[in-house]
């Protein structure tokens, strides 16, 4: 009887055991996707521990607006943008937990994008995803999965394989995949996270806002949302925080809406005693074209990236980052490289709306061995 | 909860564990009947008030109908010698008529019901449509009508309960609860089978312990329903999805490209959650009865619907067929017939003697029509399949003529062949009227199946569907292993494929369930990544 009792459950072990590992491999090959927001966050635990003076939170509006290597060629410090597309208020305290534990920054800065719309956005999968397929196991991390108010099932933030199982007749994405399992991922990455585009997109601003203070109140979940952030941020004992609003062009009612929530914002944040700069008012200072510097009215192009950079680096160094952190000769090699790869990436998404190519440039397999092409000619040149 | 979701086998590990360990053995259906209570309540606990007035209703009109037919026993045996024969006869007339008052009152209060929740907008809308014909201005109002989880089929499985009792042919269950969980067992409330009271309750009462083997082949029938559900049907059904969405945007190739897929995408959605009801009821040591026996090796409509949806068909039979066809009316009209001048022809004479079941079967399946849905489509649907069954009785003699004239060997295989094909073509054409938006979108699918045929376009149109040729390759192969396996079982009907492989290696057995789990984990839909397919006949 007992030796049944064990043959038995050998078997149900044989059968289970294979099922597990099938689904192992089958997370590896269809649940690693590679985007550019999985190459930004993957990145950034790529970094060695302590090594970043300055780490910014957000949404899309920080990556295509701030270059960190062009930072870093520029001013000296380094940083890192720990940014999702689309990032929800909600994500901010898990992406906040996940700076602290792995990085020691002199400045945190918080673009408050994620509490701009209305309650619904925190729900959106989009962000969610990103940050549970691209940061390691954590109490954070699980944290984070159990407390999303996504309509996916939380088990499947767990084991993406439910999620993206039927992704298995994709073969072109898997092969992708796979080249950035095998080329991006697991060392440090060159342009530190940036995206870009060189597309332009001309309309001019209906809306002048640089002394418009009216305010619009946020929706219920999100003005508790915020709040949530800004005692979490309290509870840390963090006096290094200051809130932004990068440079937004503001041509619909919609954007407006926005904008005086911005500004309700700017009354809470400076209310908890946290400093606040809205950087939609210094548009004579920051010499960003309103017209031109935009490939939407949320992102900034790559002559806007330059630019945008230039005045926000310049601010943190004369500001926050009186002295940067003393890096390791690797490390400092590592970003040295980084800054001689910027004009070559703003030079490839130039190339590409020449070729009637309209896709973002970041790092992405294609994109990193066309530049490393062309870094190696120029070196060449060079020498 | 999804038949086929993670959460639904994690409940049913959690009640058998608990059905099992359950000390008291006599009370061991109490867990089945609050397992039963958790399911329906999460559906949705505002509906439970349907369940229960029904689990109620059926209760009291059998329980009161149970003791006026042991009054009349009584009765009758104390005044044996005292009554006379015609006293007799006239006091069980009485009896019989409070009896058939109150199945009256219990089927018009249920049905009423279904009725009202299922057919009322649309009886409304058709009235509606009629008067605005003839500009009468009155609109009769439409109103947000859901049908509670399983309406359908626990008022006919409870009502079927009455009937028998007023048959006389099982006694009045006395323990309300044990009633309840004859109507709300939740292996089956969702979409099937209809059990007989005679065949399922005693099941559900009587404890049963744990038998690995049972629970195996319960195990293994649970996956081949997963792996016909969530492989071939999900992926199906996002194509004929596709096509419903846009009618009018598809050629006849492409149509009748659909209303195959469709026969394959509701024969393996329909059985395969058949499978896995059944897998589970065996879990726990209980049979529910087969519904489905390859209903696509039919040999004629009326063999098809011997196979398909076998428990409605039975209980059609049994409480709508038989009374209709033994009914004096229609004994009486066939007799007529016999009497007339072309009764006494020899086909007259066969005509006669089929009437009373040929028109039987028309009623029966307008209503099983009527019963798949509130929209017109379905009356053409039963109708067509009704007046097929009656067709095919009364044109027998001609038909077998036939064979004899053109010295066809029914015998043979490529005439069994024959019939199969025939049936199939007739079961496509009632599908046309099933998968098509409404009637007059299921007319324009005829018309463009014969002449609107272009292979290219078609093939264009095919590639869109949201289904990929990757999937349309899976979807063919497994549809490939489920016509072998069906082959196999239509030739060994005396066993299961599961007691075959019993008798198989253990390396092949062991092949067999690890593919069948490797397959539904790769291809099956599940998760959030797809829109879960919801049952085709859920919405019943």
């Amino acid at each position: 009887m007992k030796k049944l009792y064990w043959t038995r459950t050998l078997k149900l072990f044989a059968l289970a055991i294979p099922l597990i590992l099938f689904v192992m491999l089958g997370q590896t090959i269809l649940g690693v996707r590679g985007s550019k927001d999985t190459v930004r966050l993957r990145g950034f635990y790529e970094e060695p521990e302590h090594s970043l003076d300055v780490v910014l939170l957000g949404a899309s509006d920080v990556f295509f607006g701030y270059s960190p290597a062009y930072a870093y060629d520029l001013f000296g410090y380094t940083s890192y943008m720990y940014t999702t597309s689309s990032a929800p208020g909600d994500l901010y305290p898990y992406f906040l937990q996940e700076v602290l534990n792995h990085q020691d920054p002199q400045l945190i800065v918080v673009e408050v994008h994620g509490y701009l719309h209305d309650d619904d956005y925190m729900t959106k999968e989009k962000a969610w995803r990103y940050f549970s397929e691209s940061v390691p196991l954590s109490m954070n991390k699980i944290n984070a999965i159990l407390n999303n108010e996504t309509e996916d099932s939380k088990l499947s933030y767990f084991i993406p394989f439910g999620k993206y199982h039927g992704e298995w007749k994709n073969f072109s994405e898997i092969k992708e995949n796979r080249r950035y399992r095998e080329e991006i991922f697991g060392h440090s990455t060159i342009l530190k996270g940036a995206v870009t585009s060189a597309r332009h997109d001309p309309v001019n601003p209906a809306y002048d806002v640089q002394s418009d203070f009216s305010e619009k109140e946020l929706d219920a979940k999100t003005y508790e949302s915020l709040m949530e952030f800004i005692d979490f941020c309290k509870q840390k004992n963090l006096d290094n925080v200051v809130f932004v609003r990068f440079p937004h062009r503001i041509t619909a009612e919609e954007e407006y809406g926005y904008f005086q929530r911005v500004n309700a914002i700017e009354k809470i944040v400076t209310q908890h005693e946290f400093r606040f700069i809205n950087l939609e008012r210094n548009v004579d200072d920051i010499g960003i074209d309103y017209v031109n510097d935009f490939c939407d009215d949320d992102h900034l192009d790559a002559d806007g990236q330059k630019k945008f950079t230039e005045y926000l680096g310049k601010l943190i160094r004369e500001e926050y980052v009186i002295e940067p952190l003393e890096q390791t000769p690797e490390n400092k090699a590592q970003w040295d490289l980084s800054a001689q790869y910027v004009p070559l990436f703003w030079e490839k998404a130039r190339q590409m709306v020449l070729e009637n190519n309209f896709d973002l440039v970041f790092e992405s397999p294609e994109i990193m061995e066309d530049l490393t092409r062309s870094f190696e000619e120029l070196n060449d040149d060079a020498a | 909860m999804n038949y086929t979701s993670l959460k639904f086998i994690l409940f049913v590990f959690l009640l058998a564990s608990v059905y099992f360990l359950f000390p008291l053995k006599k009370y061991k259906w109490t867990v089945l009947l609050a397992g039963s209570c958790f399911f329906y309540l999460l559906a949705g606990y505002r509906y439970a008030v349907y369940i229960f007035f029904t689990t109620l209703s059926t209760y009291l009109s059998a329980r009161y109908i149970y003791k006026l037919s042991e009054v009349t026993k009584d009765n009758l045996a104390k005044n044996k010698s005292a009554w006379s024969r015609e006293d007799k006869k006239q006091y069980k007339e009485q009896m019989k008529v409070r009896k058939r008052r109150i199945v009256t009152i219990a089927l018009l209060a249920n049905f009423g019901i279904l009725f009202f929740l299922k057919y009322y907008n649309f009886l409304s809308g058709s009235l509606n449509n009629v008067l605005g014909r003839f500009s009468i201005e009155f609109s009769a109002p439409t109103l947000k009508l859901i049908l509670p989880l399983g309406i359908s089929f626990y008022t006919f499985q409870s009502m079927g309960y009455v009937i028998d009792v007023y048959r006389e042919k099982c006694p009045a269950e006395k323990n309300i609860c044990k009633l309840a969980l004859f109507v709300s067992f939740f292996p089956s409330i969702v979409q099937g089978p209809i059990s007989f009271y005679s065949q399922l309750a005693n099941q559900l009462y009587e404890p049963h312990d744990f038998d690995f083997t049972r629970v195996k082949h319960a195990s293994e029938l649970i996956l081949w329903g997963c792996f016909k559900k969530m492989i071939i049907a999900d992926l199906s059904v996002v194509a004929i999805t596709t096509v419903l969405g846009a009618y009018e945007d598809y050629n006849g190739t492409t149509l009748l490209f659909t209303v195959l897929l469709y026969a394959l995408q509701l024969y393996t959605d329909f059985s395969g959650g058949i499978d896995v009801s059944r897998g589970v009821s065996q879990v726990f040591g209980i049979e529910l009865a087969e519904n489905f026996k390859r209903p696509y090796f039919a040999t004629t409509i009326t063999d098809y619907w011997h196979r398909w949806h076998i428990s409605l068909g039975n209980w059609m039979k049994d409480y709508i067929f038989y009374p209709v066809a033994m009914s004096k009316t229609f004994l009486n009209a066939g007799k007529m017939m016999k009497k007339s001048r072309f009764g006494a022809t020899k086909f007259g004479a066969h005509v006669a003697k089929v009437l009373p079941t040929s028109f039987s079967s028309l009623l029966v399946f307008t209503l099983v029509g009527i019963w798949h849905g509130a929209s017109w489509k379905y009356v053409a649907f039963g109708i067509w399949n009704g007046g097929v069954i009656m067709l095919s009785s009364i044109l027998e003699p001609i038909f077998n003529q036939w064979t004899v004239t053109l010295k066809i060997n029914t015998k043979a295989f490529g005439f069994r062949l024959f019939q199969m094909a025939r049936t199939f073509l007739i079961v496509l054409v009632g599908y046309v009227f099933d998968v098509a938006p409404s009637f007059m979108l299921s007319v324009r699918t005829f018309k463009l199946i014969l002449s609107d045929q272009n292979l290219v376009d078609g093939w264009k149109q095919i590639q869109s569907l949201g289904v990929s040729n990757q999937e349309y390759v899976v979807i063919i192969v497994c549809s490939l292993v489920v016509l072998v396996a069906s082959i196999i079982q239509e030739r060994h009907s005396d066993t299961t494929i599961r007691e075959m492989l019993d008798r198989k290696p253990f390396v092949l057995r062991y092949c067999i369930w690890l593919a069948g789990l490797l397959m539904i984990t790769l291809f099956g839909v599940w998760g959030p990544g797809f829109d879960p397919a919801a049952f085709v006949y859920m919405q019943f």
